[in-house]
Order: C-alpha cells, then structure tokens, then sequence
C-alpha cells in the first residue's frame, strides 16, 4: 500500500522522511560491507525480478487475485541488508516514474515497506530455517512482512486525521489480512520452486551457516523486539482511533495541537505524567512518539559511531 | 512501451531539457512542499500550479495530452485514499488532497519527462545519496523492462493454457515466477561477467557538472518566488 502525496499531515512525513534518510544510510552501508562487487548486478536484477514479479497475477479464487511483494523473498535469497536496499530501490523508481506513492512520502513507504517490512519478513524465516518448520517459517513472515506494513501504513494516515469509520477500518484489516496470508503462500510457495529449478540459490543467506550458537539468538531477538513494540504502538493508535474522540483526546493529552509540531521536549515528559494518569491508550500514542525519537537517537548515533570507529582504524 | 516513451521524452533538446538536474529536483521539491503545505487550496492556487505545470510541458516540447494521459494513472492510487477520506465525512479535505495529490505526481512526472534517468541519478550522486542505492536503482530501471517483458509473455502463455483459479493455478503462477527467477539469476551472472569484460572496476564513473549558468539560477529564484507567492495568494 503506497500512500501518495498530501495524505500524511506535514508533521508526520517529515518526521518519517528524518527517520528514513540517516537509517538508508545506515542500511545502504551495511549492505555495502555485505556485498562484493560481483553481486552488484544480482541486486539490480533480482531487484527489476521482484518489480517484474509483482505484475503477475495469482488468481487465488473466488473472483480475487494476489500478487507477490516480495519483501521477505528477497530477504530469502539476498539477505535482509540488501533486500531493505533494493525495496527501497524499487520504492523510489515507482515514486518517480510509476506516479505509484508520492515524493513527500516516500519516508513513509520506505520505512513501512523496505525496512520494517523487510524485518518482519527475515526474521521468523531465519529463526525457523534449521528446524523442520521452515516452510512455516517463511510463511509466517510473509505474511507478517504485509500485515506490518499495513498496519503501519493505516496507523501514519489516522495520525495524519483520517478519521476511518470502524467499519472501514475493519474492512480494510481484513482486506490486509487476505492479503497478508497470499503473501505467505505465495513466497512459500515461490521459494519452493526456486529450490528445485536452482538449487543453492535461496542458501545464500538462510541455510549456508553451520546452526549459530545461542548468543545470535540473543543478538536478532532486539530487532524483534523492536519491532513488536512498533506494532503494538500503532496497533493501540488504531484502537484509539476508533473510540470516540480517542485522537483528539491523545493529542489533547500530549499537548499537540493538532497538526501542529511536537515540540521537543514535551513528549516524553507528557508520557510520564501520563502514565500515572488514567488511559493506557494515550500511553501507547505517546510510546509511539517516544519510540521514533528514540529510534531516531540510536540510527544517528549509530551512524556516527559507525563513522569514528572507521577513521580511527 | 513506456520505457521507450521516457527515454524519447527525456532525450529532448528544449532548454527545459538542458537545465542543470540539481536545479530540477530543487525547484521540484520546493514546488511538491509548497503545495503540501497549503492545507486548503483555493482555485486560485489550483490553477496556478496547473498552469505552470502546463507552462514546463510546452516549453520543455513535450507531448501535453500524452503527458495527462500517463498522469492519469495516478488517479486510481490516489482515488482510492480520497474515497477513504470522503466516506469519513471529511468532503472538503478529500477534494483538496485528490486535487494536490494529483498536482505533486503531475510535477513529478514533468521532471522525470525531460531529464534522463542517468542526470537524475548524477544530481543524486552529488546530494550525497548512498552510492550503492543509485547504482542499483539504475540497475533495476535498466532490467525491468527486459524481465517485465518475459513476464508478460509468461502470463499470455498461461492464459492460453485456459489456467482457472485454484490451488493448481497457485502452483503454476509461482512455477512461473521461479522460471522467472531462473532466467533473472543467470542473467544477472552474464551481466556480471560483460562488465567484468568492459574493465568494470567496482563503481560506477563519478559524473560531473559543467558548473551553473545564468538561466539555472533564474529558474531556482522563480521556483523559490512560486512557493514563497503560493501562500500569498
């Protein structure tokens, strides 16, 4: 789902649109230290495959048809680094020629789809690839690779003020679910396939190591965690949004004027007053907020981190 | 086929053509911001923007109605969230944000028509955008229309073949894909290996600029003048 241009409210892209470009650049240089030159033009192809793949219509019945995303299958074979990068690749090149989601959001896109959707992707796939439970696996994270990006998408456009009816909003859950489980068959189903017609082509990233010791599992249980936190906080701003006056009451709450910017300071102060007063709702809202500053801190201080340790070695 | 399209578009030789792409997509976004930035725009406004917007196609001498064709295409897109938002009971704001939508990938669209992928990506280059996004950015414009087409020629053959619905359907859309990815991965190896035979050396050459003439900086005073004289009127 790309969300065009003018939807989102100003405070909301750019804050989107901040958080995506320094963590591009984080992702774009992780996937560089990942890739050697011979894999340059794999990325360009697998990526126009994907584009490619994304037109052909699976007819899934009952006068319905999917199509493949492809987010957690690229994951499957090119690695979660390269994948995020070439999403966002494709993401730009449909913004720009496709007139398919806009400029402006394209932050948005980009972290809805490239980065947390290609996360929710990889990681029950690669958790699962040792046991006999793969396919189930890379199943669970096609489907969440969607249903994140959705719910994602939906909670951005009610921050935005997009007062959705309730059962509108159910409706298009539901549509996102649908959606989300032929996402699922399909990159099982797909990757399948791929493993008889090119056998070695997917162990790239998922199944070439021996089975990691218990600290990696540690190591990639941050990511998830994360990202749970991430859904929950926009799962609780839809349910916000669907009580009367949640929203306004969150933002009266935070002390937003609505559409208005946040100022600095105010949120994460507001989220301690807040959490001795009475709504948990609020809290999640105010989570949210806090969450993206936090994440924010971290993808910049990582960046400079990142840099300093280059330059002294 | 698009892709022959824009590269006809883009190859042109206005003045439009010739300006500098790191004006372009400056005045670009000065213009995509203004307009964002205007919550309800009157038809004043509207048709201001449309009217420069109008002005770039015929001074750039691109087709126009060809032009409003393909930027119908983000009519659907852009529809759908106007509907969401019209249903909500929010009349006014569905009306304002279809009319701004469909102005931002219009502005869009005239860029993309009279600059060459490879300027686009150049001035990217120069903005400081990861190098390895660009290159694979253009990597995929470049295969896409090459893979796109094997994929619609799949898609007939399968129609032909009378495939219905169902789990057998399933099975063979995504033997299809597979096949796809076949043909994609060795392509990609034979790519790899006709670089290799053009002395490809890891990166791509580092473009540059012929520095800014007078008209480059006329056109980004007028474009900061246009979004600064939007919210006046």
């Amino acid at each position: 789902m790309h969300i065009p241009d003018n939807f989102l409210s100003t405070p909301v892209w750019a804050t989107l649109d901040a958080i995506a470009v320094p963590t591009v650049a984080v992702v774009s240089r992780k996937a560089h230290a990942a890739t050697d030159t011979n894999r340059l033009p794999l990325l360009g192809v697998m990526g126009a495959f994907v584009f490619a793949a994304q037109m052909i219509n699976f007819p899934v019945g009952v006068g319905t048809s999917g199509h493949l995303v492809g987010g957690t299958l690229l994951a499957c074979i090119l690695g979660p680094w390269a994948a995020a990068l070439v999403v966002t690749s494709i993401l730009m090149i449909q913004a720009l020629v496709f007139q398919d989601g806009g400029v402006l959001a394209l932050g948005a896109n980009v972290i809805n789809m490239a980065l947390l959707g290609v996360m929710a992707g990889y990681l029950p796939a690669k958790w699962l690839v040792h046991t006999k439970w793969r396919n189930y696996g890379v199943f669970v994270g096609g489907l969440l690779s969607v249903l994140v990006s959705g719910v994602l998408a939906l909670s951005e456009l009610t921050l935005s003020g997009v007062h959705m009816p309730t059962a509108l909003l159910d409706a298009s859950l539901g549509l996102f679910l649908v959606n989300a489980v032929v996402e699922g068959a399909i990159t099982v189903s797909v990757l399948r396939a791929i493993e008889q017609l090119q056998p070695g082509a997917t162990q790239l990233e998922l199944g070439s190591e021996s089975p990691r010791p218990a600290r990696s599992v540690w190591k990639s249980l941050v990511p998830a965690f994360a990202l749970a936190s991430i859904l929950l906080a926009s799962v609780g701003v839809l349910i916000a949004s669907t009580l009367p006056d949640g929203l306004e009451h969150l933002a009266k709450a935070l002390g937003i004027p609505f559409g208005g910017y946040p100022t600095l300071h105010s949120p994460l102060s507001e989220y301690q007053i807040q959490a001795l007063g009475t709504s948990w709702l609020s809290r999640a809202g105010a989570g949210l907020i806090g969450l993206l500053l936090i994440y924010l801190v971290c993808a910049l201080g990582g960046h400079l981190l990142g840099r300093s340790r280059r330059s002294y070695s | 086929m698009r892709h022959t399209t824009f590269a006809q578009w883009s190859s042109g030789d206005s003045f439009v053509h010739a300006l500098d792409p790191r004006v372009k997509l400056v005045s670009l976004a000065c213009f995509v911001v203004a307009l964002a930035l205007v919550p309800y725009p009157s038809p004043i406004q509207l048709g201001a923007c449309l009217l420069l917007l109008l002005a770039v196609v015929l001074l750039a001498r691109l087709p126009a109605l060809h032009i409003f064709q393909i930027s119908l295409l983000s009519v659907p897109f852009v529809g759908f969230f106007a509907i969401v938002l019209y249903l909500s009971g929010d009349a006014q704001r569905a009306w304002a944000v279809l009319a701004k939508s469909y102005l931002s990938a219009l502005s869009v669209l005239v860029v993309t028509a009279s600059t060459p992928l490879a300027r686009l990506v150049a001035a990217g280059h120069y903005f400081r955008m990861p190098e390895l996004l660009l290159q694979v950015t253009q990597l995929i414009y470049r295969y896409f229309f090459v893979v796109s087409r094997q994929a619609h020629g799949m898609q007939t053959a399968f129609r032909s073949r009378a495939g219905r619905p169902g789990i057998r359907a399933l099975h063979a859309s995504s033997g299809m894909i597979a096949v796809l990815f076949g043909r994609s991965y060795n392509k990609a190896s034979m790519v790899h290996q006709a670089m290799l035979g053009r002395c490809f050396s890891g990166r791509f050459p580092a473009p540059s600029f012929s520095g800014l003439h007078l008209l480059d900086f006329a056109v980004l005073a007028g474009s900061v003048l246009f979004a600064w004289g939007l919210h006046l009127i």
